[in-house]
């Protein structure tokens, strides 16, 4: 900060900051692509081939992965957005921070919750301790901690600043997660990673419809939980406020 | 194809609730 301008308002200190408040306006038409696209989602994954091996359960094939991303997708916002409020103080990306891991757990239990529906279908068990399962159960635990810390932590600048280098300390998990099968050669239940072509036919269209609706599904949510957060954060300020302004204020 | 419609059943129905819920939320403390 130049010397002489310390009383510049910052417009990022503002709740809603002017990033939240245009991010806002985009959920609305996002809601709307994402109506249209889950329509054919689910069209494309009735009208998919059923595999000749597995049955109608490799069908989870389009809904499995594509959670995966969304949660790594959380997680990794999380991280980049606890880096930019470290190096910048940007609170409304703290924020943003909060939001993303709490979408990030909630694709992430939603994957290890179908992954052992798929296992227990084909293979006959709910759960086997290959690199893969064990890594991602350890990332869920890693972002619970962080949502866990959040919320019994409070909203204070020593909370928001310790929960920031634990989000992206967590990060290494997930190259570590994506890439486990290759280094440790533990494919247990999974395959390798997914290259092109590797899909059967007809299968192609429904994964990617599949990858579009809920990573449309995953912005949809954050946006929605960014604004409740940046709500919530207002109120705060607000009621903090009224009590230095209210009968016991010390200027009174 | 009991499982299918069980992990289908879960996702969207969990993420359907937890839209709902942020959706009532964010109504409320708009008010």
């Amino acid at each position: 900060m130049k010397p002489g301008n310390e009383t510049a308002p910052n417009p990022e200190a503002d709740i809603p900051s002017p990033l939240e408040a245009q991010m806002s306006r985009w959920r609305r038409p996002l809601g709307i692509v994402l109506g249209l696209l889950t329509i054919g989602y689910a069209w494309s994954v009735v009208t998919a081939p059923i595999d000749h091996t597995q049955g109608v359960i490799q069908k989870i094939l389009y809904v499995h992965p594509p959670l995966a991303y969304g949660a790594y997708l959380g997680f990794v916002i999380t991280g980049f957005a606890g880096m930019v409020f470290l190096g910048r103080g940007r609170e409304d990306l703290d924020r943003l921070a909060i939001a993303s891991a709490e979408v990030g757990v909630i694709f992430c239990t939603l994957m290890l919750v179908t992954g052992p529906i798929w296992a227990r279908g084909t293979w006959g068990v709910w759960w086997s301790w290959d690199a893969r399962l064990t890594v991602t159960l350890l990332l869920w635990f890693v972002y619970l901690a962080y949502l866990l810390l959040r919320g019994f932590g409070g909203r204070n600048p020593r909370t928001a600043r310790f929960a920031a280098i634990y989000g992206v300390l967590g990060l290494v998990l997930i190259p570590l997660n994506y890439y486990v099968i290759e280094i440790f050669g533990s494919r247990g239940m999974h395959p390798e990673n997914l290259k092109q072509g590797s899909l059967g036919d007809g299968m192609g269209l429904p994964f990617l419809l599949g990858n579009l609706a809920l990573a449309g599904a995953f912005f949809y949510l954050l946006l929605l939980r960014w604004e409740v957060e940046s709500q919530r954060a207002r109120e705060d300020d607000q009621g903090s406020e009224a009590r230095v302004g209210g009968p016991h204020a010390p200027n009174d | 194809m009991a499982y299918l419609l069980c992990a289908y059943g879960i996702t969207f129905g969990t993420l359907l609730v937890y839209g709902i819920a942020l959706l009532r939320e964010r109504r409320r403390l708009d008010d």
